[in-house]
């Protein structure tokens, strides 16, 4: 089956991460947005590791609605980090370090239950903030619309964390197993 | 040979090879996902209750000191455990087999959300695989209230006596865990094998089976 993909506005992102996130107002939003440079894709942590924030997407971009951020370490990359792509714990000991690549994750490849996604490219080992809740933040993170990736077997209703295997990297398909964590909700259909 | 004398001899079997051993994993590889009713409050260190979680002012006492059911959320700090967020929720104890710190407890109350206790044979719902599970952080008394840790990191720095091993039925592989009773009459952390078992916690490693 060849992947396939599904649009950001089709994408609500269910929270499994440790601990409740903090809500805060357009204005509390950290310095710079969400990529800014003092904080996002740093060598050394600006936030605490696992620190959450919930936000308000205004209309302008995207789907109006509630997302959440959390603060991660990138452990080691397999293709380039890239925004939309997805992560999920690579550690045993650090919950909060995580990879894109489904060969070297803590977990099944398909069905983890810790999933966030990237907002850019990043620097093995760096911290930086990661989507992992809600609706995608579009207006304060433009880069996250488009599109993105599904193993083909999206339908509207609840989906997991897949392996898809044509591009070595991770996505979203349906939950098909009772070993599969609900990671999301699809508003529709991917793109067959 | 009877086919009850041969059952009994293949579970002897079974029990001789290690299969039906209850084992354990580490807190540190243990993350629980919070199922309980309604977001935790977000605390700061020097909003966690008077005299810590176990103060006696509100835990293990007669008469509830905060609303059963209510949680908050603090942040686990490096010195002991893993750091990171760690749910606490507010419970009392209905009638327990023996309550000990890192013990598991479920629902115990068809009336009372919020009573519960730890044996597998008199909790409401099923044996394995139930929705509502939290952790004991000291021992108590039948019918008292007190804090019990039910999500995210188990929250050393601010108990000890949380770190250690968690009891596991041999099953548990990095990724999915649920409730499950144990060989040992008492609960603890299983794979999750079925589409009836509530998702519960996460495993960053195998239990040491």
């Amino acid at each position: 089956m060849a992947d396939s993909t599904m649009d950001s506005l089709e994408l609500i992102m269910i929270d499994n991460w440790p601990g409740v996130a903090k809500l805060i107002g357009q204005d509390e939003i950290p310095e710079g947005g969400w990529t800014g440079g003092r904080h996002h894709n740093v060598p050394a942590p600006y936030y605490i590791p696992g620190d959450k924030l919930c936000a308000w997407n205004p209309a302008t971009l995207g789907c109006e609605g509630m997302y959440t951020m959390i603060y991660l370490q990138l452990g080691t990359q397999t293709a380039t980090l890239c925004p939309k792509q997805p992560v999920t714990t690579q550690s045993a000991t650090i919950v909060y370090n995580v990879t894109n690549d489904p060969d070297s994750l803590i977990g099944p490849a398909a069905g983890g239950a810790l999933v966030a996604y990237a907002l850019s490219a990043m620097t093995n080992a760096y911290y930086g903030w990661f989507w992992c809740g809600g609706v995608a933040p579009e207006t304060t993170c433009p880069d996250l619309g488009g599109t993105y990736v599904t193993d083909d077997s999206v339908v509207a209703g609840l989906v997991a964390l897949s392996d898809c295997v044509d591009t070595d990297q991770m996505g979203m398909s349906l939950v098909a197993a009772d070993t599969e964590m609900i990671v999301g909700f699809a508003l529709a259909a991917d793109d067959g | 040979m009877e086919p009850l004398t041969i059952i009994v001899l293949v579970v002897l079997a079974a029990a001789a090879l290690g299969i039906f051993v209850d084992k354990t994993m580490d807190s540190l590889e243990v993350i629980l996902i919070d199922n309980w009713p309604g977001t935790a409050k977000l605390i700061g260190q020097d909003e966690i209750p008077p005299g810590g979680f176990t103060g006696a002012l509100h835990h293990n006492v007669t008469s509830p000191k905060y609303n059963p059911g209510e949680k908050l959320c603090v942040w686990n700090p490096a010195t002991l455990g893993c750091e990171g967020m760690a749910t606490m929720i507010y419970l009392k104890v209905g009638t327990q087999v023996a309550i000990t710190c890192k013990s598991f407890v479920t629902t115990g109350s068809a009336t009372l959300l919020y009573t519960v206790q730890d044996s597998p044979d008199a909790i409401i719902g099923p044996k394995d695989g139930g929705a509502l599970v939290a952790v004991a952080i000291s021992p108590m008394t039948d019918g008292n209230y007190g804090w019990f840790w039910c999500g995210g990191v188990a929250p050393e720095s601010l108990l000890p006596d949380l770190g250690g091993t968690y009891a596991t039925d041999s099953t548990v592989v990095a990724g999915l865990m649920a409730l499950t009773d144990l060989t040992a009459d008492a609960m603890g952390l299983a794979l999750v094998a079925a589409d009836t078992d509530a998702i519960v916690g996460f495993a960053l490693a195998d239990d040491d089976a």
